[in-house]
């Protein structure tokens, strides 16, 4: 039967049909279309960069941490965190655990570069699952970040742009589903944490901001004296940011609508304010605090709200800047 | 809609889930943010984001060990430098990871937390590898609390006066301490070599 006579036909089947229509557009919007690959693959740089940086961090310390070389070690670690799986709960020999991780740091590299991405990413990821997995009071907060972000990126193509895989293989799309998944998980992150914050010194006080500068388990510098002057400056700022967090999954929605509605004009582009103020406060919270990797973690992702065309255009106009720096000492020379 | 689309787009929306459930909170949904969390914790994957939530610290508490030796002697251990000089600043290079869990091992002084029991069990290893493995290890913490900005802006000193408390003691002769120092010097011996 060809489409036109199974159009033709009534009754349910061609209501069915229709619905499953309309279905298949929603989805192709929302999560299945194609789009160029060069916006995932900047975020897949920034990211990857960081969790190669933060893996470098363990360098002397590896076998301590992860192998039976560690003082909480065998059985017993395995007793200490039963709720988590670890390749390093049986590899256990120092020089095994060793040789993973540093596998796991030349499938970081290659994970950057985009070279073999798609397998480099799982061995990556195994390595991250496998010592947080045994170890995981060595990571905080900030940490988790990390292993959400690893897990996002490896699911993703990231490799189709950017990449060593696409020079020779050329680009090839991603679909939607990937960038907006990166935008949601900040939306949760942000938005749930700024709920959380429901006690007195975000809601009433207003001295969130100045504790969080004072404590000595974290601040850059003892000046609790000065962060008390400037008071009259922080409490607004608290207010503003536990605001800016609890409305950032709002900001995601409308961001997402607009996308869907084809960028019109007369909708307002709130990227630049909301993540403007984001860049400033990460960068005020990494000058001001001891937070390992979380600022340049979370600043990674923002790329992720960069259209493929801004991305392409952001590459060229690196590429101009680059290029021209490195044609200057010939000239002069 | 053809399977493999329906499939595809099955990936993006099983991690939408993942995402988004484990924050939502269970007055309203039940037990599937915890079945949802507790899936994703197997692969150390954490979506619970309470940064300063639902206040930051207004105190900071260092632990302060004590080893006591099988002669009767006591000595300060290394956790003890931090009650000294850790009320200054932090920067990342004189941070290592094994701070992260002490700091989760002075959670709820005067409640079990097995972060603290387990930390207590691996120094009693990590002593034995340096010596004479202590007959028990006493905890104390120290406290300072954090002076308000009004206070501080008319002049009281940023950090209040330390506080000591009593929170545990650790046997490093009973079980499963005294099994884990054996089965680290069979697998360890030239850690042991005292020399």
């Amino acid at each position: 039967m060809t489409t036109a006579e199974r159009r033709g036909r009534g009754g349910p089947g061609r209501h069915l049909g229709r619905i499953d229509r309309i279905l298949d557009r929603i989805l192709d919007r929302v999560w299945l279309a194609p789009e160029d690959p060069t916006a995932l693959g900047l975020v897949r740089i920034a990211v990857v960069a960081v969790l190669t940086a933060s893996l470098l961090t363990h360098i002397g310390a590896v076998a301590e941490y992860f192998s039976h070389a560690s003082p909480l070690q065998g059985e017993w670690a395995r007793e200490a965190f039963p709720s988590r799986v670890s390749l390093f709960f049986w590899i256990e020999q120092p020089w095994a655990v060793r040789a993973i991780f540093a596998l796991g740091v030349v499938a970081h590299l290659l994970w950057l570069v985009g070279r073999f991405t798609g397998p480099a990413s799982v061995v990556a990821w195994l390595l991250w699952v496998s010592m947080s997995g045994r170890s995981p009071l060595l990571y905080s907060l900030p940490d988790q970040l990390q292993m959400a972000m690893c897990t996002l990126l490896m699911v993703m193509p990231s490799g189709r742009g950017v990449s060593l895989d696409a020079r020779r293989h050329g680009p090839r799309p991603v679909p939607v589903w990937c960038r907006r998944l990166l935008m949601i998980q900040l939306a949760a992150m942000y938005t749930a944490t700024g709920v959380l914050k429901s006690g007195a010194t975000w809601h009433r006080d207003h001295t969130a901001l100045y504790y969080s500068l004072v404590n000595p388990y974290n601040r850059h510098f003892d000046a609790a004296e000065l962060f008390a002057g400037l008071q009259w400056m922080l409490g607004p700022m608290t207010a503003v940011v536990v605001w800016w967090e609890t409305l950032f999954a709002a900001f995601v929605a409308l961001h997402a609508v607009r996308s869907l509605l084809g960028r019109p004009r007369w909708f307002p582009d709130l990227r630049w304010p909301v993540l403007g103020f984001g860049v400033l406060m990460h960068l005020g919270i990494q000058g001001a605090l001891y937070v390992a990797w979380f600022s340049p973690l979370v600043l990674s992702v923002y790329f992720a709200f960069l259209t493929p065309d801004e991305a392409r255009r952001a590459i060229a106009r690196t590429r101009v800047i680059f290029a021209h720096r490195h044609r200057r000492p010939r000239s002069g020379s | 809609m053809k399977p493999l689309r329906l499939l595809h787009a099955l990936v993006p929306t099983a991690l939408l889930v993942g995402i988004v459930a484990p924050v939502l909170p269970t007055a309203h949904f039940g037990p599937v943010p915890g079945a949802v969390a507790r899936a994703l914790l197997l692969v150390s994957i954490k979506q619970s984001w309470a940064m300063y939530a639902p206040d930051p610290q207004r105190a900071h508490t260092y632990m302060e060990l004590e080893a006591l030796y099988p002669d009767g002697s006591t000595a300060p251990l290394e956790e003890s430098v931090d009650v000294e000089r850790g009320w200054g600043t932090t920067w990342a290079w004189r941070k290592t990871r094994m701070d992260i869990w002490r700091f989760y091992a002075n959670f709820h002084p005067a409640r079990r937390n097995d972060n603290r029991t387990w930390y207590l069990r691996l120094v009693c290893v990590r002593e034995a590898r340096r010596g004479e493995p202590p007959r028990k290890i006493t905890m104390h913490q120290v406290k300072r609390r954090f002076t308000p900005p009004a206070k501080v802006a008319a002049g009281a000193p940023g950090l209040r006066d330390p506080v000591r408390q009593l929170v545990t003691v650790a046997y490093c002769n009973a079980s499963p301490a005294r099994e884990m120092i054996e089965a680290d010097r069979r697998l360890n011996p030239e850690l042991h070599d005292h020399g």
